[in-house]
């Protein structure tokens, strides 16, 4: 099982975060100093537990009042807890891609789409779903309940 | 009131009413919202209530009624529940013999052969610094199977809340920082068959409280959002992400000598499991 990681890396114009591994108990996001963007990459991130989930919403409001918190590849079981948690988002961030689960019924096969801003989804909260094929070329449906797991895009 | 054979006889395969009958003749059944009229009358010791539109919300508040198995008819493994609810209810011995197949959609045809049906992996765990040699093994086993991509996600994260809720219980009840001592191990298990998986763990402490626990789960469902706990102590949401990620859940409790947790996912999809029509079984 690969640990969870934490990688920092700073410009001068933002904090790029890298988080990779199982965000559980054993997770420890850093303390930033300066004031600026932060933007994190979730797309390694393999699960979260409920501790990281505390975990992660306490590192929230220690940055609440920053400019903004960018995320990117945030995957399907941290997307989840957009809309049914309370303090997972703040008002300073912003979700800049995300996952989507698709799944294929007659091939068992699934696959994760990365949606885009300004492709997928809009600021509105539209949607431009693709078009995703299984090995057999059939259509394979989003696996997710969509009214709840967009709603987080809704304005 | 009406009971399972009056109700649901056509479900059952003839070799499987004559081995269960006697089973269905006991068991009542309670349909909601149908039979709301007959609920100060229904005895939660032999009846199943079957919830027309299921939600967490509604189980656990037939629950804190004293229910034990409130099932979704619409979900393509009622039948099975069905007929494990009404085994539950009426002979629990099979469930703590041999809990990892109980609930597969592969249930035995007949009750005695419940007890050889073998569990495919079982871990034992005696220290929480086992976690990753845990879900390591877990993922080993889930390679195996051919049908389990699609859910893994939801899969290591119940696996991560079991054993955390498991070694929490283990630590309040021998208050101390490992179990290595006290005698039997957590048992964490894990089975799968055509159509499910089932995943789950064993102990011999038995600390859960049917009353706070359904209270606690009532008031997380009684909205669609909750917060979590950002202080010292548990957060308040183990158990709601594995319900969350589950079909079915699965709680025995028998004080200070067991508790058994188990969950069923469905292998079609994330979706499927993330339905709020779900089937509950609270043996507390």
């Amino acid at each position: 099982m690969i640990p969870f990681e934490a990688k920092l890396k700073s410009t001068p114009v933002e904090h790029i975060l890298t988080l990779s591994g199982p965000l559980d108990e054993s997770a420890e996001l850093p303390k930033l100093k300066e004031k600026k963007n932060i933007r994190v990459h979730l797309g390694r991130l393999t699960h979260v537990s409920s501790h990281g989930i505390k975990i992660w919403c306490k590192w929230l409001l220690e940055h609440d009042q920053w400019p903004a918190i960018l995320l990117e590849e945030c995957p399907h079981l941290f997307v989840r807890n957009f809309s049914s948690l309370k303090g997972f988002l703040t008002p300073n961030v912003s979700v800049l891609s995300f996952y989507v689960p698709f799944y294929s019924e007659a091939t068992d096969e699934a696959k994760d789409v990365l949606f885009l801003r300004e492709r997928e989804f809009k600021k509105d909260g539209s949607l431009n779903i693709p078009k995703v094929m299984d090995s057999r070329g059939q259509a394979m449906e989003m696996d997710v309940i969509e009214a709840k797991y967009f709603s987080f895009l809704k304005p | 009131m009406k009971t399972v054979l009056d109700l649901y006889s056509h479900l059952f395969t003839s070799t499987q009413l004559k081995a269960f009958q006697s089973f269905f003749q006991q068991v009542q059944v309670l349909k909601i919202p149908e039979d709301l009229q007959l609920l100060q009358q229904a005895e939660p010791r032999t009846t199943v209530v079957i919830i027309e539109k299921m939600s967490p919300y509604l189980a656990m508040k037939m629950m804190e009624r004293g229910f034990a198995h409130c099932l979704s008819p619409e979900r393509e493994d009622f039948r099975q529940e069905l007929l494990a609810s009404c085994l539950l209810l009426l002979k629990p011995r099979l469930l703590l013999a041999s809990p990892s197949p109980f609930f597969l959609s592969s249930l035995a045809s007949s009750s005695e052969d419940l007890e050889k049906f073998p569990p495919l992996l079982t871990f034992p765990v005696r220290w929480s610094r086992e976690k990753p040699a845990f879900l390591e093994a877990l993922g080993k086993y889930l390679q195996q199977q051919k049908k389990t991509q699609a859910i893994e996600p939801l899969i290591h994260q119940i696996a991560d809340e079991l054993f955390a809720n498991a070694i929490a219980a283990a630590e309040k009840s021998t208050k101390q920082e490992s179990i290595a001592t006290t005698g039997a191990p957590i048992r964490f298990f894990c089975a799968v068959d055509e159509k499910s998986l089932m995943l789950g763990c064993e102990d011999s402490f038995g600390t859960l409280d049917r009353k706070s626990l359904l209270a606690h789960l009532s008031r997380i469902y009684s909205s669609e959002t909750t917060a979590p706990n950002l202080d010292e102590g548990a957060t308040g949401l183990g158990l709601k992400l594995v319900i969350d990620n589950s079909a079915s859940v699965s709680v025995y409790c028998k004080k200070e000598t067991q508790t058994i947790v188990a969950c069923t996912l469905l292998l079609k999809g994330i979706r499927a499991n993330a339905k709020p029509n779900k089937h509950f079984h609270l043996m507390i």
